[in-house]
Parts: structure tokens; C-alpha cells; sequence
């Protein structure tokens, strides 16, 4: 297995946990990531927002130097997935569009001929590196912990353009939480928006947002949430107590990156998986973790 | 036969809503209207609901049915209760219910007039017939065929939080004439939809675009309404906000969080999320303040430069 990693810029600056995690995590399972250092950014809805055709092209730049390399790609954030899988997506089916992007592209020494896909680390570990095979490698029994998925929307809509999980029901964060023992909770919220994409412009209503997954994760059970877009780890973390300020109610909900459940579950220490940058404190989830049955842990260094 | 569980309330008569089984004929090929007018007809007559065309063109029988918004006269009963295990039909959401799965849509329609609807006079008109180029009606096919169902308001996530925010049919409607050559009111338009509750307050979640019986893209409407604002100059919250966003990327061709937040926020803002900022501080987890630029930033600026070109041609047709 090996990947173009494309690491998004928030999951390399104010969320660099992400980052840190996901190599933690892709060393062990086998993932060889070769990281899109000169990749620019997906554009994240607000440069398609000014200059569509200019998002468009730069994501190309970006399939590009993926293709040169003859590797697809690998996103760890729900925005990044979408917004280079839509490029790639009108790229491919409209191939006036590709021709002229090709015109530009090639005035940068490049051209894309359409033949990278692109993945979220949620789709790799489930689909490819396999849920037999997480399990094999658990070394941390996380059956106390109830845990809620967070998909971020534009990881599972549109169903058609992605087309991994059923976006009425998404199953993967699911599945895997299953295989690293935990325990998933069922909450229909975890389908929804974290509302970041509007904190800028509208924070009261995003935070109303925010505090109404959260809580309705936790009225389900859930001790800790997972997300797989490190934009909604902000909402529901750096926020939470803004969140909590709207709901007139404590949450208190650890909120870890997917790469950091899977790392706990591998025995990896927290404090390498750099929880302690989370602003929402983590310790409730350290303390639920207790050594599998027949394994010797901590394996994979303190 | 099979079980269907359909929501029941009379806000005049039940404290609180219930849900109702009924064992119906679930053979393949039978829709949940089907269903429901089983029920109607022959066990339960006070059952409300709306329908009409039985066709997916009129709109009128848009419900929630095991976690989808959709028309029930085009959803299939069989495959769902296989896929779920049960069939459970709900009115539709965001919107106050009048009695079982009839939901009072004059919020619905409010936002629709609120965004005017109809051709606005103020362009020079032909003598005969206005004939507009293909490629410039093509344009509106992303919103045009929109038969105010409901789907899309009923899944807004952003309507849910904020009952003020126009909604996904509305702007969907709204685009359909700014972007309309021969709309004399396009400057105006795009000024009011840039206001609180318009197109800035979309959190771009997709569901509209998803939920759609009909395959409109309200979503993308929105975002065309946004490059749209932009390019005419005018600003808001949220167009600076995408402006700022963008202006990092030309500078380092990837994302600098922290020029972002202070250009869009600015010192009020920043002094409103005090705070959040507070912990950032305390858990270091403040971002970079200055980005250093990738290697391929003369590539970006090549591409920025040809984009703008084959714009400005764009704009002199």
C-alpha cells in the first residue's frame, strides 16, 4: 500500500495531531505515505468560492503530481476528500474541461490524464488494510469505551460522487470502531454538519449546531468522539466551550482524530499521538484504556 | 404483508406524537404512497397526508422515511424495509407539523417570496422575442427544474439551527434569476442574498444537493450566487472571510489559518472568541503564523494569471 498523502493544511498546523498520528498509524499498518510536499491547498469551498476555475485548476496541479508518480491519493480530512474528488470528478467526465485545464497545465510543465482516485484513511483502513487485520492488531482493550462517530458531511454526500458509504446510514467509522473493540454509538447526528463552515459568518447558529451533536452523542452514551475531518475537530473541540456557552450546559466530550483511536487501540502512547494539544482534555480516555488480555503493552513506545 | 410504522399527531387533540403500525402489502414495485393510501382507504380514513400527482412532478408528497426527506411516491417500499429492517414514514422536517404527515410549509414559501421570485424589469428588452444564447440558459440548469417540494429544507442543517436562514429553495430560486440574462435586477439581488440568512450562511453540509428528488443542485447554486457577489465587489462577513482564505492561498499556495481568522474576524471578532483563543495559547496549538510557501509557488501564480485571462475574455464576450 502506498499512497500520495495529501496531509491538508489544517491537519498539518493547528491540528498537526492529525498529521502526526496518521504516520504514527501507517508505519505500523504498512502504509507507505509519500507526502504531496509541493501540493497547494484543496481550496475547501472558500477559494472555489472566489475563483471556481482557479480551485479547479490548482486541484489538478495537485491529481498531477499524484499521477506522476503513478500513486493515488490519501486524505485524512472530509473536505479535502471532497473537494479534490469533485476536481477530479468534473476533470474526468467532462473532457473539454480536462483538455483546457491540460492547456494551463502544461504552460506549468504538467498534465493530468485522469487516472488517480482518491481516498480517505477511513475507506483505506476499513477496505484495504482490513478490519481482520486492525483487530489482529489491537493491543488495548477499549471495550469501555463507548464511542461516536463523526463523518463530516462532505465525506459521505454526495453518496454519488464518493460512492463508499450509504449517506442515509454511513457504516465505516462504524465497522471499525467495532474491530478496535470499542463500542460505537448509534446517534443519527453523526451524519450531520459541525457547523464550522459557518463559525466565521453565523457562530451563534453554529454553535447550536455544534452543542446539538455533541449532545445527542452523549445522551446515547458516547465517552469519546472520533471524527474523520480535522475542520470539524476544531468546531468540536477548540469550540466546545462556546458550544456549551449556547447549549447552557456542560459536554466535557474528548474529541479524538480518527488516526488517534486507532493508535490507542495499537498500543501507541498518547502522548505520542500529541493528545495533549487537544483543548477539550483527553484524560477520561487514557483512563478507560486497560491492557488486552494476553498482550504486553504498551508496545509501541510511551 | 409487512409492518409500516407511520408518525401520528394532531397538535388539537394528542399531547405528544405517536407512532402507528399497520400491516400492509409491501410487494415489490409498491411505493410508500401506496402504502399510505392502503391505510387511508382501508383502515384508517382520519390519516393525513398530502399527494397529488402520484408522478414525482407536483411536489406535494415530500415525507421523511427512514432517514431520508424524499417524494413517497417515488421511494420504492420494499427495498427500504430490506436495507433497514423497517419502513418508518415521518412528516418532513424544519417545518411544524399540522396533523400526521401534513407539515405547515408557509416558512417554506416565505423564504421563496422573500428572495422575489420573477423576472425584475430594468434591462434594455428586444422588439419580439428575447432570445437568450443555449450556453447562457444552460446556466440555470442546476436550479431551474426545482418543484418546491420541500426535500431540501426539510435536511437544511443549517435551517435547523438558524429558522432565519433563507434555505437551500429558496437561494436555489433566487439563482435561478440572478443568473438569468435578462433579469434587470442582478446587482440588487446579489446585495440582498450577501445579507445575514443568505448565501453566507450556508455550511455547505449537501444535503440539499443529495435529498433533491429531482437532481437540482441548490449547493451549488449558492456557491455560483457567492463567486457571483464576489466578482461584482460586494462584501459581507462571509465574503471577506472567503477572500481572506483565498488571499494565503496565493501567498504560499496553502492555507494560513492565522491571517484568516484575524483578516475575516478582526480585532472585535478576535476579542469575541477571546476565549477559544486563551486555550489555543495555553495548549500551544496556536498555527503558524507565518506559512512558508511551497516550492511550486511560481506554477500558482502561472495558473492564477491564466485563470484571470481566460476570465477576462470570459466577461468581454
Amino acid at each position: 500500500m502506498k499512497y500520495a498523502y495529501f496531509p491538508g493544511c489544517v491537519g498539518q498546523d493547528s491540528c498537526n495531531e492529525l498529521d502526526a498520528s496518521t504516520k504514527l498509524i501507517s508505519d505500523e499498518l504498512g502504509i507507505e505515505l509519500v507526502e504531496l510536499e509541493d501540493a497547494t491547498c484543496c481550496g475547501a469551498g472558500f477559494v472555489q468560492d472566489v475563483n471556481y476555475d482557479l480551485a479547479l485548476a490548482l486541484n489538478a496541479r495537485t491529481l498531477a503530481l499524484a499521477e506522476r508518480q503513478h500513486l493515488d491519493i490519501l486524505t485524512v480530512c472530509s473536505t479535502c476528500q471532497f473537494n479534490l474528488d469533485r476536481a477530479n470528478r468534473e476533470l474526468t467526465e467532462d473532457s473539454k474541461k480536462l483538455a483546457e485545464v491540460n492547456k494551463m497545465l502544461a504552460e506549468v510543465g504538467l498534465r493530468y490524464n485522469g487516472t488517480v482516485k482518491i481516498k480517505h484513511l477511513l475507506w483505506v483502513l476499513v477496505d484495504e488494510v482490513g478490519l481482520a487485520e486492525l483487530q489482529s492488531r489491537v493491543k488495548v482493550d477499549l471495550s469501555n469505551l463507548n464511542v461516536a462517530s463523526f463523518y463530516g458531511c462532505q465525506l459521505i454526500r454526495p453518496g454519488t460522487l464518493h460512492g463508499y458509504d450509504d449517506p442515509d446510514r454511513p457504516q465505516y467509522f462504524e465497522r471499525l470502531i467495532e474491530a478496535l473493540g470499542g463500542k460505537p454509538v448509534d446517534y443519527d447526528e453523526r451524519k450531520k454538519c459541525c457547523g464550522f463552515p459557518i463559525t466565521f459568518v453565523n457562530e451563534d447558529a453554529s454553535m447550536r449546531m455544534n452543542a446539538k451533536n455533541m449532545l445527542a452523542a452523549k445522551e446515547k452514551g458516547a465517552d469519546v468522539m472520533a471524527t474523520s475531518c480535522p475542520l470539524c475537530h476544531i468546531n468540536l473541540d477548540m469550540y466546545q466551550g462556546k458550544a456549551e456557552k449556547a447549549a447552557g450546559q456542560r459536554i466535557e466530550l474528548p474529541i479524538l482524530h480518527l488516526p488517534q483511536l486507532v493508535g490507542l487501540a495499537m498500543g501507541i502512547s498518547p502522548e505520542r499521538l500529541r493528545m495533549k494539544r487537544h483543548i477539550v482534555s483527553t484524560k477520561s480516555v487514557a483512563r478507560a484504556l486497560k491492557p488486552k488480555e494476553g498482550t504486553v503493552v504498551p508496545a509501541i513506545g510511551t | 404483508m409487512a409492518t409500516i410504522k407511520v408518525y401520528r399527531f394532531d397538535p388539537e387533540q394528542d399531547e405528544k406524537p405517536r407512532y402507528e403500525e399497520f400491516d400492509v402489502d409491501m410487494s415489490p414495485g409498491r411505493t410508500v404512497l401506496n402504502l399510505l393510501h392502503d391505510i387511508h382507504y382501508n383502515e384508517d380514513p382520519t390519516l393525513s397526508f398530502r399527494r397529488s400527482c402520484q408522478s414525482a412532478i407536483c411536489g406535494s408528497c415530500a415525507m421523511h422515511v427512514n432517514g431520508r426527506t424524499g417524494l413517497s411516491c417515488s421511494m420504492q417500499a420494499k427495498p427500504l424495509l430490506d436495507r433497514d429492517g423497517y419502513l418508518v414514514v415521518e412528516p418532513m422536517k424544519n417545518m411544524p407539523v399540522l396533523k400526521d404527515l401534513v407539515v405547515d410549509m408557509d416558512g417554506f414559501w416565505d423564504s421563496v417570496h422573500e428572495v422575489d421570485p420573477f423576472l425584475q424589469a430594468g434591462r434594455d428588452v428586444p422588439k419580439g422575442a428575447y432570445v437568450v444564447p443555449k450556453a447562457k440558459m444552460d446556466l440555470l440548469k442546476i436550479a431551474q427544474d426545482c418543484i418546491m417540494c420541500g426535500s431540501c429544507l426539510s435536511e437544511c442543517t443549517s435551517r435547523e439551527a438558524n429558522p432565519d436562514y433563507l434555505g437551500p429553495a429558496a437561494l436555489a430560486k433566487a439563482y435561478r434569476f440572478a443568473a438569468d440574462e435578462r433579469d434587470g435586477a442582478t446587482m440588487g439581488r446579489l446585495m440582498a442574498y450577501s445579507e445575514a440568512n443568505g448565501i453566507w450562511d450556508c455550511d455547505t453540509c449537501l444535503y440539499c444537493n443529495e435529498v433533491c428528488p429531482i437532481h437540482v443542485k441548490p449547493m451549488d447554486a449558492i456557491m455560483r450566487m457567492r463567486e457571483m457577489a464576489i466578482e461584482a465587489g460586494i462584501e459581507s462577513q462571509g465574503s471577506k472571510h472567503a477572500i481572506a482564505f483565498y488571499d494565503t492561498i496565493l501567498k504560499s499556495g496553502k492555507l494560513n489559518e492565522f491571517t484568516t481568522a484575524n483578516k475575516s474576524l478582526g480585532i472585535r471578532g478576535m476579542l469575541r472568541t477571546s476565549d477559544v483563543a486563551t486555550k489555543v495559547i495555553l495548549r500551544w496549538k496556536i498555527p503558524e503564523v507565518r506559512k512558508k510557501p511551497i516550492e511550486g509557488m511560481k506554477d500558482v501564480e502561472k495558473l492564477a494569471k491564466l485563470v484571470e485571462r481566460k476570465r477576462r475574455r470570459r466577461t468581454q464576450r
